[in-house]
């Protein structure tokens, strides 16, 4: 188990001194902004895994260091990070006096892989629950469990149970070794079996040769027999053919006879039949040109009809026209005062909306009203203090442009004071200059006494008016001075005042940020802020003495259902103008006028066309009806139709009767050859009979003709081919008495007996006279056997060779049963192994395959409350996804179905109950602290309060007792946690104020 | 020990913490959580009553007055109403207001404070402190944090009374204070730290997310001697009422129907209760017993049901085997599995289960080591 114990952090991106200290039990919250929050997930992961890439230290360089609990053992894990990229590292056990640091970043990250045995990735998947709405494939949760159980011990174990080349090597010869044995033990038996198998075929080859000789002599005999009586039949058959043929022409020429004399009458009695119908045929064809005048005039009266009817359905629908316009003319008139009395409608919804948002803005101020009273009286007083202080920035500013005025006053003077220094020397040595030239006049030259003693005074005058000018700038001077003194006493007053007025407007903008997120009247000054502040005093002495009040909920409602009444009216008052501005477009009543002149025109429309059609009817004598008119036509015109059918017949029927006659003169210009053939044949055979036969006689003899001679054909043709096949047999038969002799010769031979080259039967059976007492029942079979037995023999050496070779022994050495013995105890120890390897499989399959029931049983504890009740039970299927129970509709809903807000809760959840489930108690050195962050963008913070509550209500919290979780200040409910610490501004607040009390910090209002 | 040289009587006060009130547990839906603010302002309400009863002199309420930074109007007007009927009898309240400025700004006890209803002790030092006159008796109450940059008094003319709920600082630090109500832990208790008597009064309000089953308050009696006496009360029926079942007791009927029925006297009864569910269900058993019917039944009759889960388990099948979580175990099951398959006989999955557990042993050694 490890457990985090402190967490230290100096310089490291926006931390500047970050000092946390972790309970072993316990829920802490560490308050602390978006960015930073990240930076002290990996401060403590820098610890554990060494810095990551992008991780810079200060110019000065930066400090992470982490106390751990690992198994029991505290460990101290300190990295000192260089701006250049570098760090140092020290780990310490123990952290007694004796314990002897690891240094160096290569053994502090091996002796942390001893101690804890996880990679970076896996801490992170366990100790960071991720939103799941279903759990991680089998696999993956196999390599976590591996991770878990420590992958190097795993795999050394699966390296020890697998099957390894040696032990396959070991193996395979043994093997090898017991199939030599066994390969020499069956090549010695396929060698006795060939032996056995060539005898019995040789004595079997002799007797087969002895049988087939004595069978060959007696079949060359009885051939000779029957070519001989083959002959003499097939010269009988020969004399019968000849007497024949006469017969035969005979009754063809009478059969020809009779059929020329019958074709003859039937083409007389055809033509004779067709002259009758083509007289019918004319009568005909007149009574089907005054049908056709009938007909034309029938076509007229019914289009008149036909017109009429046509007319009046017209009309009929003009009819349906006029009165759908009349309809919607009279809608539009109902909409119009619809439209009236839903605006009427609209304007008090209106009014009804206006009083419910004004009741729910009310109830919404009274919601926050502490809250609102709290920063208003705040406001008040930093407007206040800002108020007095306008008119002091405007003496500021001329307080500031009086001090340029005077030191600029005093650049002047000392100017001033530069240029008079410069006259007073002027005049000094203009008086010098005086005096020397009075002196040298008063000595020698009179003039020039005078011109010194005047040089003198005017340098004297000079340099008195000089000095005279100066003590005034001096005094003006020293008075600039002091003024200057005072201003800029002023002036750091006034900057004084502007730092403190600029921290008070910055918590200005922090409260009006706040009372515009709560929706509350920001006060443009500190008399309006006065007022709402004494305002809300007033109203919460009120609201808490009475003993009822509205609830926002209520009045939410309220104003929501006028909202909907209004946003309805509005709504009917727009449907109404379209559907006004619709009946205005469609101008239904001037639709209306027209419909109901084409009405009229249609109708009397009708009335011609029925008049037409009844004087039509009355010219025919019949009625006016369109029906009976339709049927009188419909009558006629097939009538027509089938004389009209029969009259275009009479071109066929008179060139049926052009054909007739043809047939006709044939038949009589035939007759006379075929009487003189007749008389010719009678003639010369006196056999025949004499005159006309009857036709019956015709036929039979022409048959009796005909089948003698088919006999007697087929009779010599197959007479002739018993001669040539007998010829052949006998000619066969001894050539297979010579074939014999040969046969039964080689076959003594290959015994080993001496013969000559046409041994007779006798002779043979006095070299074997027990011949046919050796039966061999299946000699192919044996033959097959043999040679099978052959190839085995030879395939048996061949193995033996290579068998001797890949075992190094040799054929007449190897002991079968020893061999089988040494075979036999090596594949022991491969099976133990074996199972061990299985066993080892086996197990990780059911811990992971266990991850999912203890999954769902952990998540069932936590589904109730993280559901507010909905869902009291899931199951996990096969394919991993987890589905919620749904008591309402007694049926299973998969997780990514559920509602938005409570899908992420429950997603949650899942990675919490999946690293629950996943964690192994063969595990000692799994992490037992979970890391939730809420700091980050786009976290639930719901999400996690409603885990943290249902957790502690479940048995899966045993196996979390450190949960830590980050957030924005105010993010979560302190009232979850056990512990608080706030990092503000990069630095954690002193130890004092972090033990600030976890589910106490709701506790003080 | 210090006071008040003079004739004073005794005084009684009532210490009380983890009121609560206004507390949303996120796990419940919205018609329970007004069931169980309703119950934590009875509970609060209780307390107060049991003052008036009891003829207190002084409320003094060590934290958790509020579970919300910024109370509610009418969480607020609820606390109002019971602390003016305790001015209303002479009683003096005092509460804990050690609120984080960035947190919370103390806005509920503020208004409190300012309605004239209690006075609030804040940490920060001796001008923090309340000083008040009771039966004769002069108090000095200050957070724990306050007392601690007080020095000792020269003339020991009254007692110091210190309200926390910081234990650890507590025990890091002397402390000028004669009696300390810590109001840290939900559990009543006493000690003594030094020459201070340390009284813990237990937190007054219910609990649907922690396994705790009384609630209550503690009354102490004070002379110029200190504390005289110690009573800690539970408030009667603020505690859950504990209901468990088994699936024996509802396997041969209707699950449901029978739950409701050893449930009928204490729906609409009893403000709190607790189901348990203990043992092996089967799922189909589980459905039938409804629970979230009979949740939303129960919170319409006025009983808020919290249920646990945590001895409750669920089968899909009879056959189903429970997950271990062991790998050892499992490979003991996957021994005692394969041994009787025709291709594994029992000795040699002997032979192997002994080979890994022996080498996942030694391993596990060297790797400690």
């Amino acid at each position: 188990m490890i457990l985090l114990e402190r967490l230290t952090i100096r310089e490291l991106g926006a931390l500047h001194r970050v000092e946390l200290a972790f309970q072993p039990q316990g829920h802490h919250l560490i308050t602390v902004s978006e960015g930073q929050a990240q930076v002290v997930r990996e401060a403590l992961m820098t610890c554990l895994f060494g810095p990551a890439d992008g991780l810079r230290a200060r110019s000065d360089g930066a400090l992470v260091e982490c106390e751990l609990a690992v198994g029991g053992r505290p460990v101290t894990v300190r990295r000192t990070l260089r701006a250049s990229g570098g760090d140092e590292s020290e780990l310490v056990v123990n952290r007694g006096p004796r314990s002897a640091p690891v240094r160096g970043g290569a053994q502090v990250g091996a002796a942390l892989d001893a101690m804890v045995g996880l990679d970076q990735e896996t801490l992170q998947a366990l100790v960071l629950p991720q939103p799941r709405a279903e759990l991680p494939p089998a696999a993956e949760i196999r390599v976590l469990l591996r991770r878990l159980l420590g992958e190097r011990r795993i795999q050394e174990l699966e390296a020890e149970f697998a099957d390894s080349p040696a032990h396959r090597e070991e193996e395979t010869v043994a093997r090898a070794r017991v199939e030599l044995a066994e390969a020499v033990m069956r090549a010695a038996a396929t060698e006795t079996e060939v032996d056995r198998l060539e005898r019995s075929l040789q004595r079997w080859r002799v007797r087969q040769a002895l049988h087939a000789l004595t069978a060959a002599s007696e079949r060359a005999a009885d051939a000779d027999a029957t070519e001989r009586r083959y002959r003499v039949l097939r010269g009988q058959f020969l004399d019968e053919r000849d007497r024949l043929v006469a017969y035969r022409e005979f009754a063809v020429l009478w059969a020809d006879h009779a059929h020329h004399a019958e074709q003859a009458a039937h083409a007389r009695e055809g033509v004779e039949r067709l002259d009758a119908r083509l007289g019918e045929l004319a009568s005909l064809a007149q009574r089907a040109r005054t049908g056709a005048e009938r007909l034309a005039a029938l076509d007229r009266a019914c289009n008149a009809a036909t017109e009429g009817v046509a007319a009046s359905r017209a009309a009929d629908r003009v009819r349906v026209k006029r009165d759908r316009h009349q309809q919607a003319a009279h809608e539009f008139r109902r909409a119009r005062s619809d439209l009236v009395e839903a605006e009427v409608v609209k304007s008090k919804a209106q009014a009804a909306a206006e009083r419910a948002r004004t009741l729910r803005k009310r109830a919404h101020e009274d919601e926050h009203l502490p809250t609102a009273h709290r920063l208003w009286g705040r406001l008040s007083d930093i407007l206040s203090a800002e108020s007095g202080h306008d008119d002091e920035e405007i003496d500021a500013e001329a307080r500031l442009l009086e001090t340029t005025r005077v030191k600029q006053r005093l650049r002047s003077l000392a100017i001033e004071a530069q240029r008079r220094k410069s006259r007073l020397i002027v005049a000094a040595i203009g008086i010098a200059i005086g005096i020397v030239v009075a002196t040298i006049g008063l000595n020698g030259t009179a003039p020039l006494a005078a011109l010194g003693v005047a040089t003198v005074f005017a340098g004297a005058a000079a340099g008195a008016w000089s000095l005279w000018s100066q003590r005034a700038d001096l005094a003006r001077e020293d008075e600039l001075l002091d003024q200057l003194a005072e201003l800029d006493h002023d002036l750091q007053t006034g900057e004084q005042r502007a730092a403190r007025l600029a921290v008070n407007h910055r918590q200005q903008i922090k409260i009006e940020r706040e009372l515009e997120r709560r929706g509350l009247e920001i006060p443009a000054s500190a008399e309006r802020a006065r007022i709402l502040r004494d305002s809300a005093t007033a109203r919460m002495r009120r609201l808490a003495d009475g003993d009822s009040a509205v609830s926002t909920g209520d009045l939410d409602a309220e104003c929501a259902r006028t909202e909907r009444e209004l946003a309805g009216a509005e709504r009917e008052v727009q449907r109404l103008q379209a559907r006004m501005r619709e009946l205005e477009d469609s101008g239904a009543e001037e639709l209306a006028a027209a419909a109901e002149a084409e009405l009229r025109s249609q109708i009397e429309a009708s009335g011609r066309a029925h008049g037409h059609a009844a004087e039509l009817a009355r010219s025919l004598g019949l009625s006016d009806d369109q029906r009976a008119l339709t049927e009188a036509r419909n009558i006629l015109q097939r009538d027509l139709n089938a004389v009209q059918e029969r009259v275009d017949r009479q071109s066929d029927l008179e060139a049926s009767r052009q054909r007739e006659q043809w047939k006709l003169r044939a038949a009589e210009s035939a007759l006379p050859g075929i009487v003189q053939a007749i008389d010719s044949l009678a003639a010369t055979d006196p056999g025949l009979p004499r005159g006309q036969p009857s036709a019956a006689a015709i036929g039979r003899l022409e048959a009796l003709a005909a089948l003698a001679d088919a006999i007697a054909a087929v009779g010599e043709s197959r007479a002739a081919a018993e001669v040539n096949r007998t010829t052949a047999t006998a000619r066969a038969a001894h050539d297979g008495v010579a074939r014999s002799t040969a046969e039964l010769a080689g076959a003594v031979r290959a015994t080993g007996a001496h013969v000559d080259a046409a041994p007779t039967v006798s002779e043979v059976r006095a070299i074997f006279p027990d011949l046919d007492d050796d039966r061999l029942e299946d000699p192919g079979g044996a033959r097959r056997r043999m040679q099978r037995a052959r190839v085995e023999g030879r395939e048996f050496d061949a193995q033996i060779r290579e068998l001797e070779l890949r075992t190094g022994a040799v054929r007449h050495e190897v002991d079968l049963e020893a061999s089988r013995a040494a075979l036999d105890d090596i594949v022991d120890r491969r099976r133990v192994r074996a199972a061990a390897a299985r066993l080892m499989g086996q197990a990780l399959d059911a811990l992971a395959s266990g991850v999912r029931p203890a999954a769902e049983a952990a998540l069932r504890q936590v589904v109730g409350p993280i559901t507010g009740g909905r869902h009291w039970d899931v199951r996990i299927a096969s394919d991993q996804t987890v589905h919620l129970w749904d008591e309402e509709r007694q049926a299973w809903t998969p997780l990514r179905e559920v509602a938005d807000d409570a899908r992420g809760r429950l997603m949650l959840a899942v990675g919490v109950a999946f690293l629950s489930a996943v964690r192994p108690h063969d595990a000692p050195n799994a992490p037992a602290f979970l890391w939730l962050d809420a700091a980050g963008e786009g976290v639930d913070a719901g999400a996690i309060e409603a885990l943290l509550d249902a957790l502690m209500q479940a048995d899966i919290q045993r196996h979390f007792p450190q949960i830590i979780a980050t957030a924005a200040p105010g993010g979560l409910r302190h009232a979850g946690f056990d512990h608080v610490a706030n990092i503000v501004e990069g630095a954690s607040e002193p130890s004092s104020a972090q033990a600030a009390p976890a589910r106490w910090l709701k506790a003080v209002g | 020990m210090r006071f008040l040289r003079g004739s004073a009587e005794s005084i009684r006060a009532v210490l009380t913490a983890g009121s609560h009130i206004g507390d949303a547990p996120s796990s419940l839906n919205p018609e329970q959580l007004v069931l169980f603010q309703a119950h934590t302002r009875r509970s609060f309400a209780a307390v107060v009553d049991q003052a008036l009863a009891d003829d207190a002199d002084l409320i003094l309420i060590a934290g958790g007055l509020f579970a919300r930074s910024e109370p509610g109007l009418d969480d607020i007007r609820f606390a109002s109403q019971c602390l003016k009927r305790a001015r209303e009898a002479g009683i003096v309240s005092i509460a804990l207001d050690e609120a984080d400025e960035a947190a919370t700004d103390g806005t509920g006890i503020a208004f409190l404070e300012e309605l004239g209803l209690l006075a609030a002790v804040r940490p920060g030092g001796l001008a923090h402190t309340r000083t008040v006159q009771v039966a004769g008796l002069t108090l000095e109450i200050g957070s724990a944090s306050a007392m601690n940059h007080v020095e000792p008094a020269a003339d020991r003319s009254f007692l110091r009374i210190a309200l926390s709920i910081d234990a650890e600082a507590l025990e890091s630090r002397e402390t000028a204070a004669d009696v300390i109500v810590l109001g840290n832990r939900p559990e009543p208790g006493q000690r003594r730290l030094g020459d201070a008597f340390v009284i813990c009064p237990g937190w007054s309000a219910p609990s649907v997310t922690e396994r705790r089953t009384e609630s209550g308050f503690a009354v102490i009696d004070l002379d110029h001697e200190g504390v005289i006496g110690a009573e800690f009360r539970e408030l009667a029926g603020v505690a859950p009422v504990v209901v468990s079942f088994s699936a024996a007791d509802l396997v041969d009927r209707d699950p449901a129907a029978a739950i409701r029925e050893r449930l009928a006297t204490l729906i609409g009864e009893a403000p709190l209760v607790t189901l348990e569910f203990e043992g092996e269900f089967s799922r189909e058993l589980w459905h039938r017993c409804r629970v979230g019917d009979l949740s939303r039944r129960a919170s319409a009759a006025g009983t808020l049901v919290h249920v646990d889960l945590a001895q409750l388990r669920v089968s899909s099948g009879p056959a189903e085997a429970q997950p271990t979580r062991s790998f050892m175990v499992e490979v003991r099951r996957a021994a005692e599995q394969l041994s009787g398959s025709p291709d594994c006989d029992a000795d040699t999955m002997a032979r192997a289960r002994r080979a890994v557990v022996d080498g996942f042993r030694r391993r596990a050694g060297s790797h400690a080591a």
